[in-house]
């Protein structure tokens, strides 16, 4: 497990619940020194799109990646999940290389791509059926998802007739259907109204605590990554985005978003976040 | 500070207008429809009236009410029963081929970048030709009798539906595919649960559009090919002897042919829609 170039954790004080914030140390996605890139038809040239890229996400933990737009973030979600080829370095999920689409990476995307011919309990069971799991097993765990995330009441309605919040968690339903050794979200909320955005923060808390599910989340709401993250990880823009720094978040678990909003420790570490941020956008202009 | 919810202005019921009675209002929902009637009436009366009158040569023209009575006489004839047969399996025939043909290469042209790359000049070049010209050339490799007709059929109804499967294809959504591949889908599910579904209303108006140009295609054929017995042949016979009635009352059971095609169509797409409705 290879430790970033620029790291700084400064952990702060900061007010607990007494609980740790994560339970073990196996790493379950290990990105060491990864390149990722591609040929852009439009330009006629190749385009890096991350350079040198290390951190690594413990088990049971949420770490969420920030940047400003267009740094690459989504692309190297999607190389995590194998969706992407990387060029460069090596990217271990669950010990094991990412060589291609990977069945235990799950991907949540900003818009819920629910497919609208079919029922929301169709939809949360769309990978489980592509993956020809028996009928019987698929509906106790679709009937599991639809509970765990509140929508057993909209099992048999369409998505046209779901607010953009519950699509979202249909989405988020779908993709923990799989039961993925690491949950891959793609700016999933920011789609969504201020306060939608806070209760499904919450929900998804909530939902990590009963499932102990490990998530990568990238966003560009620094707030948000404070609140619900164990730990940042921050990218400078282009070209090639590359790490600017990692940041603890050690506000332990049993946050709700409002609280946190009134913990002590959270206006520095924002205020420490944004400054690494506005950092790396100086970087940039340097080269 | 509470803020207590009043009935908004979209939950009190809707009140008429001052000023409109019921009866008024009655009127104006079937204003649209009235004022349609009365134009197409107006047009048959008209007709009648000069075609009685003589303004307009009974021959050439007929009238709505000789036109009537022929189609009623026409109806209990073994000939209709002969036409209808002969026009209804050329059609059918020509739509089947089409249906296979034109969904199989639509959905390979959106789906292949490469495939729809390599039609595509070939498609657009005879979709922008008159094709229905082409029927002598039809007749000179196919033949007077069915065969024509339904080659016709074929090639003026084909177009529409790889076209439009082909673009309604392109068009699914981009989201839809890259989650369908996030869910490790295969060519062939991804095709099966996203692309199909997805591009069906497309389908679907291709295949309106091809009841349409097919029908065009198969009476234009009998006309020139029709040997001895059609819907398009009577027309055609109809006008050589100058029985306008006749005519008229051939082009009727066509136009009811795809009338009912078409709603037969609109069935089919309903089933598949309802979720829409839900």
């Amino acid at each position: 497990m290879a430790a970033g170039n620029a790291t700084r954790e400064m952990p702060l004080d900061a007010v607990t619940d007494g609980r740790p914030a994560v339970s073990s140390n196996t790493a379950k996605l290990a990105v060491d020194d990864v390149g990722i890139g591609y040929f852009s038809e439009r330009r006629g040239t190749y385009f890096e799109a991350v350079r040198s890229l290390s951190f690594s996400v413990t088990d049971e933990s949420m770490v969420a990646l920030v940047g400003p737009s267009g740094c690459g973030k989504s692309t190297f979600l999607r190389a995590v999940c194998g969706l992407l080829p990387h060029q460069a370095g090596t990217l271990l999920v669950d010990g094991t290389e990412v060589n291609g689409p990977r069945v235990d990476c799950s991907l949540v995307f900003q818009s819920p791509a629910l497919l609208p011919w079919r029922t929301v309990s169709r939809n949360v069971s769309y990978g489980l059926e592509l993956r020809g799991v028996p009928k019987a097993e698929i509906r106790n765990t679709t009937a599991e998802m639809l509970d765990l995330v509140g929508l057993t009441k909209f099992a048999d309605r369409y998505p046209h007739q779901l607010s953009g919040g519950m699509q979202q968690r249909a989405n988020l339903a779908r993709a923990l259907a799989n039961q993925p050794v690491l949950l891959l979200m793609d700016e999933p909320f920011s789609a969504l109204d201020p306060q939608t955005r806070d209760r499904l923060g919450d929900e998804l808390q909530r939902i990590r605590d009963v499932t102990k599910q490990t998530i990568l989340m990238v966003t560009h709401q620094v707030d948000e990554a404070v609140a619900l993250a164990d730990k940042v990880v921050v990218l400078s823009n282009g070209p090639g985005s590359v790490l600017a720094g990692q940041v603890d978040v050690p506000l332990g678990r049993g946050r709700t978003i409002e609280n946190t909003r009134h913990n002590p420790s959270y206006g520095p570490l924002i205020r420490q976040l944004r400054d690494l941020l506005a950092e790396a956008s100086a970087d940039e202009e340097d080269e | 500070m509470t803020v207590t919810a009043s009935r908004t202005r979209a939950q009190r019921p809707a009140a008429a207008p001052r000023g409109m009675s019921p009866a008024r209002i009655r009127y104006r929902r079937i204003e649209p429809v009235l004022l349609g009637m009365s134009c197409l009436v107006l047009l048959l009366v008209l007709w009648q009236i000069f075609s009685a009158a003589g303004i307009v040569d009974k021959l050439f023209v007929s009238s709505p009410v000789d036109i009537i009575r022929k189609l009623w006489h026409y109806l209990s004839t073994p000939q209709f029963w002969t036409d209808l047969r002969s026009t209804g399996i050329t059609f059918l025939e020509g739509l089947g081929y089409s249906l296979v043909i034109g969904l199989i290469l639509g959905l390979a042209m959106g789906f292949f970048k490469r495939v729809g790359y390599f039609f595509d000049y070939a498609i657009s070049l005879v979709y922008a030709s008159p094709r229905i010209a082409l029927v002598p050339i039809l007749i000179l490799w196919f033949g007077t009798g069915r065969r024509t007709g339904v080659a016709m059929v074929f090639l003026m109804a084909v177009f529409p539906i790889i076209i439009n499967t082909m673009t309604g294809v392109q068009n699914v959504d981009a989201t839809m595919i890259e989650m369908a591949r996030s869910q490790k889908a295969s060519r062939l599910q991804l095709v099966r649960t996203v692309v199909i579904p997805a591009s069906l209303p497309s389908m679907i108006s291709g295949i309106r559009l091809a009841i349409g140009n097919g029908l065009i295609g198969v009476v234009v054929a009998e006309f020139l090919a029709g040997s001895n017995s059609g819907l398009g042949f009577t027309m055609q016979a109809a006008a050589q002897n100058f029985d306008a009635a006749q005519l008229f009352a051939g082009l009727f059971v066509i136009s009811a042919l795809g009338l009912i095609a078409t709603q037969l169509l609109k069935l089919v797409e309903r089933y598949f829609q309802r979720w829409r409705t839900s």
